[in-house]
């Protein structure tokens, strides 16, 4: 394995188990928006078209090769280019839409969290995110209403909440 | 006279009455506890903070140099200049996710109290 093939295997792996976390993990799929799925499994599947159509034709890939020529990259690590390019960009996508369905539960601005995750770079705006999101918010018995968990009363309506999950809202 | 004084003095202490709160003492209990239960929390949260910051600062190394060693690939069938591709790096991509990271060595942010900072 060359330098190359091996510096591009690293996004490929992060990309391929992100997507396999969404794909089994039923509780986190559920938490990201169809549209955010809909998106990721684009360039996912344009990678696994470009892997497998590069892989079978070799003159596709020294097409490919030839119009990035300079940049180090063989006819051999195209289709790895495509698969680590398109599983990355998926994982991307998934991630971007998981800090919205995320963010949108625990009653934080979604739209501002995602594009935070999406601008900041290295990934730096999701590991805010992780670090600063508040807890997950329940349902008032009373109103319904969501409402942060372990509050003693419902802000909207007052109704006395049943179980006070955090001791520093808890009344003396 | 100081004898009378006294005997009155004491025929007044006998006549206030202290009434015992039962609850008292476990009501203080109780509050110690849960002081020292947020104390706790917050210096989790403070280790959590200060964990994320390192996390996040060597993120931004070896992504700002991941980013670099593919801008410097690109560079070889671009037309753009080297010295502008660096500049860019560094303005749009490493700059940027340091200025994200720094937030973290917000006081408050440190000590825990990310909550009350950030209503987002």
């Amino acid at each position: 394995m060359n330098p190359t093939t091996l510096f591009l295997t690293v996004p490929a792996l992060i990309g391929l188990s992100i997507i396999g976390l969404v794909s089994l993990k039923t509780d986190i799929r559920r938490v990201v928006p169809t549209l955010a799925i809909v998106f990721a499994a684009l360039p996912f599947l344009a990678a696994l078209v470009w892997a497998i159509a590069s892989s079978l034709s070799p003159e596709l890939g020294e097409g490919a090769a030839d119009a990035l020529k300079g940049s180090g990259l063989s006819v051999h690590a195209m289709p790895w280019f495509g698969l680590a390019l398109g599983s990355f960009a998926a994982a991307f996508v998934l991630s971007v839409g998981y800090v919205y369905g995320d963010a949108k539960r625990r009653g934080m601005s979604p739209i501002l969290w995602a594009l935070v995750a999406f601008m900041v770079p290295n990934l730096v705006g999701f590991l805010l995110y992780f670090l600063l999101r508040q807890p997950l918010s329940q349902a008032c018995a009373g109103c319904g209403r969501a409402i942060p968990s372990g509050l003693a009363f419902c802000p909207h309506c007052g109704h006395q909440q049943d179980k006070v999950a955090s001791p520093s809202h808890a009344v003396a | 006279m100081d004898t009378q004084d006294d005997q009155r003095a004491v025929r007044a202490l006998r006549e206030i009455s202290f009434e015992i709160d039962p609850g008292l003492n476990t009501r203080v209990k109780a509050a110690l506890f849960r002081r020292a239960g947020e104390l706790a929390q917050a210096q989790a949260r403070r280790r959590r903070m200060l964990t994320g910051l390192v996390i996040a600062l060597l993120m931004t190394m070896s992504g700002s140099a991941a980013v670099w060693e593919a801008v410097v690939r690109i560079a070889g069938f671009s037309r753009i200049a080297p010295p502008v591709l660096a500049a860019g790096v560094v303005l749009f991509w490493a700059l940027p996710s340091l200025c994200a990271t720094l937030l973290l060595l917000t006081p408050r942010l440190l000590a825990g109290y990310h909550e009350e900072v950030l209503a987002l």
